[in-house]
């Protein structure tokens, strides 16, 4: 309803003075206008409608919340059992690892002792080996020093038959004439005998040096 | 008197929308999606053996070095002598030049008391080196020689024979290049503080890596041990006409 306070709301008109009338009270008479929806009212309409796209908005969001949170759940309750499995699982195979520690434990004592074992054998072995080496040295060592003194000995032995020799010859030729002497005997002549006597201390000679040289090679 | 005019908030309105769809847009993408399908399989692909990685167990136990070094026995003329060595392919060890001198025979002891006739010994008088050759195999561990010598403050370790008894091990550090102190090397020599004893001449001497970085050959009384670089022996064996055919037998 327009008010004359109000600018927009009409006019209020004056009462007609062209005849005479009784006086009649004024009277107020107010003409409706219809009015354009103003801009409060627009802006109202305009909000109603963009929280009605917003609650529908919302409501479409809290819908997919809902899903995605279900999917999650579901998920977090196939991992949660999941992981008491492998938790399970860990377990065993930390109770299995534990076990083969120990086995490697007593396995790795085992490998020291027999590494020192077969250090040991092997050192005891090239011990034996190197005494078997010297052993064989001396053998090879007594082998020479034999064959050396049977070559003295054989040295020694002509020189003493020499000497045996040497004096039946000399006997034969001091003694007196036989009348029939045997076809075997044989008298040399002095100057034969001394050519035998010098071979023969020669022979002797070398039997004494090689006897001298043998006894010193057993002394070094 | 005024009038509304309608059409003029119609842009006002739309951009509302616009930022209201915008926002509503923006928001779907921040929002949670429903989750991927869950693995089925949760165990994971089997990693390498043991056996394959580096450091794994040999197969009796016994490391590379152990197995590549052995004992050279010198059956001399009236004496007998030992000494160490370590192959450097299977039918080819390295050792000393005093190890084998006057030698008559020499024979070689694997780490598993094994006995290898050897058939051959060459040596040079460039350094304390003689390469000796067998008949039959040494092992199936080779020497892997380095490129570069050690420096001072590296840290080698010695495997060998000392004494002619166990084969042992024992570390040291490189003290760094100094002149023979036999005077019979041509070129320099290592000083180490590993302690070695008469019999661990010939052992390889190994750097961290578990290259052969030089070759033991003299002791001091200060219990300093001298080693032949690898680089001597690496010329030595790209120039085999340093190498001459060690004397065998008894000279007297």
């Amino acid at each position: 309803m327009a008010t004359k306070d109000r600018p927009d709301a009409g006019e209020t008109l004056p009462a007609a003075s062209a005849s005479p009338a009784p006086e009649l009270p004024p009277q107020t008479i107010t003409i409706p206008v219809v009015l354009p929806l103003n801009q409060h009212a627009r802006m109202w309409m305009l909000l109603s409608g963009v929280l009605g796209i917003m609650l529908v908005a919302a409501l479409v969001i809290v819908g997919y919340l809902w899903n995605v949170n279900g999917k999650w759940q579901a998920q977090v309750t196939s991992l949660t059992s999941t992981g008491y499995d492998l938790g399970d699982r860990i377990a065993e195979h930390q109770k299995r690892i534990d076990q083969l520690d120990a086995a490697t434990e007593l396995l790795t004592d085992q490998l020291a002792t027999a590494k020192d074992k077969v250090l040991a054998l092997s050192n005891e072995k090239a011990q034996w080996s190197d005494q078997t080496a010297y052993a064989q040295q001396q053998v090879d060592l007594l082998d020479s020093q034999v064959e050396g003194a049977q070559a003295v000995i054989t040295q020694l032995g002509r020189c003493i038959e020499g000497e045996k020799q040497l004096q039946l010859y000399i006997d034969a030729s001091t003694a007196p004439p036989v009348p029939s002497p045997s076809p075997d005997s044989v008298v040399y002549t002095p100057a034969q005998i001394a050519e035998y006597r010098t071979s023969v201390e020669k022979l002797c000679t070398a039997a004494t040096n090689a006897t001298a040289k043998f006894q010193k090679s057993i002394t070094e | 008197m005024r009038t509304a005019t309608p059409t003029g908030s119609w842009p006002a309105v739309a951009g509302v929308i616009s930022v209201i769809a915008a926002t509503v847009l923006a928001g779907c993408g921040i929002l949670p999606s429903a989750p991927s399908p869950a693995p089925t399989n949760f165990v994971p692909t089997a990693s390498a053996s043991p056996g394959e990685l580096a450091g794994g167990l040999s197969p009796d136990g016994f490391n590379a070095a152990q197995r590549m070094t052995v004992r050279v026995r010198n059956i001399g003329c009236g004496f007998l002598a030992t000494g160490s060595g370590f192959a450097l392919n299977e039918h080819t060890l390295v050792t000393n030049r005093h190890v084998v001198e006057n030698a008559k025979h020499i024979e070689v002891s694997t780490y598993d008391g094994r006995v290898v006739q050897a058939t051959a010994a060459s040596t040079t008088t460039v350094a304390d080196i003689a390469i000796v050759t067998t008949k039959e195999p040494l092992g199936t561990s080779y020497a892997e020689r380095a490129d570069e010598d050690p420096i001072e403050g590296d840290v080698i370790t010695v495997v060998g024979y000392p004494n002619g008894g166990r084969l042992t091990t024992t570390s040291g550090v490189v003290l760094g290049e100094t002149t023979d102190p036999l005077g019979g090397a041509v070129g320099p020599v290592l000083a180490s503080t590993a302690q070695i004893e008469p019999g661990s001449s010939g052992s390889a001497v190994f750097n961290a890596s578990g290259q052969v970085v030089g070759v033991v050959y003299a002791m001091n009384q200060s219990e300093q041990s001298f080693i032949v670089p690898i680089s001597t022996l690496n010329n030595l064996l790209k120039e085999p006409a340093l190498l001459v055919p060690n004397s065998e037998g008894c000279n007297s």
